[in-house]
């Protein structure tokens, strides 16, 4: 759930719960508030599985027209912040032509790994990180993203890819390592 | 497993946040009143449903309502251009004898009164003599009604009128009373006064158009009018001026009439007068009903060794088609249509799995104990052992892929023969509902079921056909119509590890009928 409150036009905290009621009655300013809410981190979301920022506007403009026409389906079962980050990953993913992306298929490479230090990650900002994330070959990316970030396992992901779980593995594990590699890098130059 | 690598880049990005546009205004202008309708109506298919309903509903009523604009005798409820009587009026249900079998609208009388005096006018002076020379004998003590009813009673006189009959109708009385007075009044009139007299019958009776009474109201006054008349001339009512003599002539002078009328049709065609023939009435609607056997089976892409066990394992069978559907008529050639086609693809699969399985196996031996005391005997030991063992496991489902579609399509006649004709269709559907039932293979050989939300998808299919129909008469057709339909999209989801595509060839029987 997300920290930041949204605050109605009174001066009042709506709640998600609040947000959602008037979004159901095409309550403008309930939308305006929403997006409000939402919006600055899901467009770090679409920046991860974009290349330009562009591109990431357009997915952000395209998800949340969905979110508002599809806010009926949203059941209540999780977070609204979770129903809207996977409408947001979707579209992110649906924008980018699936035909284009390459995944090298095979299995699990037993690749010498590079040392992994958490303080490196710890030491570089998120927008350097995310940066060094979106440097990442298309393939990579979007299994590295949808694993390591959104909590996808290598099974679903393949179904969306229509490729083999172990392809996906696969190309986490290169991922992962092109990554660590990427971020030792960032980490020696400062 | 994820690790702490993941734990912490996760932690890091999942609550990133960048700057966002401002672009609520973008989103909000792509979200019109039209958008939104749509958006409510398409989420939701039981809407959608109810919305088709609702436009099969309208159109039916729309074509229903059609089809009551005209009566049972072919009028048009409309006013009708006046050129255009005369072609339609054989069609107006009089019968033989001059009977009127129907109540008509005195209006529409009034107005064919008028085409006759024109007519007269026109074509045939001699026709109304006895009329013109009526009126103009009447001396005043016929008074204006009279003049109308002597404008009524003109008409039939008119040698090119079809309607002939129909005033007689009016007044079989009021003619006998005119006949029988008319005969002794003939004179040698200028042909001047009879033009003016004429004239004078046409404006008074179109003058009283514009208020005429109802029917029967204007047929009483008729009557009194022409038995007051009666009454000032000499004695007796209209009654007693219809003499049981008269009736045989009332019968000659029909037959002539007849025999007038076309007489008078065929010189007015020699003249090249504009009579215009009647026009069948053009049916731009039509809806048909369909129904017939289809055999289908799927394409299938993805994982060879699946694919394989799935051919191997299920079989297609004889399934069912049918439709309805609501035709537009662009030109005698092309048609579009609309409407519903439920089809019900079946095949049964058969599928025997032999699994090994390790199993713990428990057998009693017969062991010789050689005891140096006792010597030797046998005695019954427990022995248990790990073995393998083969289990054929054997699957049979009738499997069916029940679908409701929405087709729209184009039909094109480029045979058209008699009655016969041969139109080939595409058409284009979209899926509104569906139901599956049965089971497949997996990936692993295990089995799936066919009900799970992986073959729920939404699909669109295509399909192209060509139908042979013979009409019967104006409205009713029959046709078959052989076709290949196929999907264009998978009907399953990314969760299942192979594309299927179902494909049909159907044979489709059908009644369709012109609104």
């Amino acid at each position: 759930m997300s920290n930041k409150k949204a605050i109605g036009p009174t001066g009042k905290i709506l709640e998600d719960q609040d947000l959602i009621k008037g979004c159901l009655k095409e309550d403008r300013s309930s939308q305006a508030e929403l997006y409000k809410k939402y919006s600055n981190k899901m467009f770090a979301v679409c920046l991860r599985y974009c290349n330009t920022r562009e591109e990431a506007e357009d997915v952000l403009q395209d998800a949340f027209v969905k979110i508002f026409d599809r806010i009926s389906s949203f059941r209540g079962d999780g977070s609204l912040e979770g129903w809207i980050r996977r409408i947001m990953v979707n579209t992110a993913l649906k924008s980018r032509d699936k035909r284009r992306m390459k995944f090298e298929s095979g299995d699990i490479e037993h690749v010498a790994e590079p040392s992994f230090n958490a303080q490196v990650i710890s030491e570089i900002n998120k927008k350097d990180l995310m940066n060094v994330i979106r440097e990442l070959p298309e393939g990579y990316k979007h299994v590295f993203n949808l694993y390591a970030v959104e909590g996808y396992s290598h099974k679903e992901i393949g179904e969306m890819f229509d490729i083999t779980e172990s392809t996906s593995r696969s190309q986490y594990s290169r991922a992962r390592k092109m990554l660590i590699e990427k971020l030792k890098d960032l980490s020696h130059e400062r | 497993m994820r690790d702490e690598f993941e734990k912490i880049l996760g932690d890091a990005l999942r609550d990133a946040e960048a700057q966002a546009p401002d672009l609520f205004d973008a989103i909000a202008a792509r979200r019109t009143p039209l958008h939104k309708f749509r958006n409510k109506l398409w989420l939701n298919r039981y809407r959608l449903m109810g919305a088709a309903a609702l436009i099969v509903a309208a159109l039916t009523w729309f074509l229903m309502s059609e089809g009551d604009h005209t009566d049972q005798n072919g009028l048009v409820d409309s006013p009708v251009p006046q050129e255009n009587v005369q072609g339609v009026a054989p069609e107006k249900g009089f019968d033989a004898s001059g009977a009127f079998d129907e109540q008509r609208d005195f209006t529409e009388t009034t107005e064919e009164v008028d085409t006759h005096i024109d007519d007269q006018t026109d074509a045939d002076p001699v026709g109304s003599a006895e009329a013109r020379e009526f009126v103009s004998s009447s001396d005043g003590q016929i008074d204006t009604q009279q003049d109308q009813v002597i404008a009524e009673v003109d008409a039939p006189d008119s040698p090119t009128n079809d309607d002939i009959s129909s005033d007689q109708v009016f007044d079989e009385e009021i003619d006998q009373t005119i006949s029988e007075e008319s005969a002794p009044i003939v004179s040698d009139d200028n042909e001047a006064q009879e033009a003016e007299d004429q004239e004078d019958a046409t404006e008074v009776d179109e003058a009283e158009i514009e208020e005429a009474p109802s029917e029967s109201e204007t047929f009483n006054s008729n009557n009194k009018d022409v038995e007051s008349a009666q009454g000032a001339e000499g004695e007796g009512s209209s009654k007693d001026i219809v003499s049981d003599e008269n009736a045989p002539e009332m019968e000659d002078q029909e037959v002539d009439a007849s025999e007038e009328i076309v007489e008078a049709t065929d010189d007015s065609d020699n003249n090249g007068s504009d009579i215009e023939l009647p026009t069948p009435p053009i049916r731009h609607f039509s809806m048909q009903l369909e129904a017939g056997p289809m055999i289908g089976n799927r394409i299938l892409n993805g994982d060879r060794s699946i694919i394989d066990q799935r051919n191997a394992a299920e079989t297609a069978q004889w399934s069912t088609v049918a439709g309805l559907k609501f035709n537009y008529e662009l030109n005698t050639n092309l048609e579009v249509f609309a409407g519903f086609t439920y089809t019900e693809r079946k095949e049964r699969m058969q599928h025997k799995q032999v699994e090994t399985i390790t199993e713990q196996v428990t057998k009693t031996v017969d062991v010789v104990v050689i005891d140096p005391v006792e010597g030797e005997r046998i005695e019954q030991v427990q022995v248990t052992s790990l073995e393998d063992r083969d289990v054929v496991t054997e699957t049979q489902s009738d499997n069916s892929y029940e679908r409701v579609v929405l087709p729209v399509g184009l039909r094109y006649n480029f045979f058209i023969k008699r009655s016969w004709n041969i139109s080939p269709s595409v058409e284009t559907a979209v899926q509104l509902w569906n139901r599956n039932s049965g089971l497949v293979l997996g990936a692993n050989g295990e089995t799936i079921a066919l009900s799970s939300p992986a073959f729920s998808r939404t699909s669109v299919q295509a399909r192209i056909g060509t139908a042979v129909g013979y009409r019967f008469n104006g409205r009713n057709s029959l046709f078959i119509e052989p076709g290949y339909s196929t999907f264009i999209n998978p009907v399953n989801s990314a969760k299942y590890p192979l594309k299927q595509r179902d494909f049909a060839i159907d044979f489709r029987i059908g009644w369709k009928v012109n609104f």
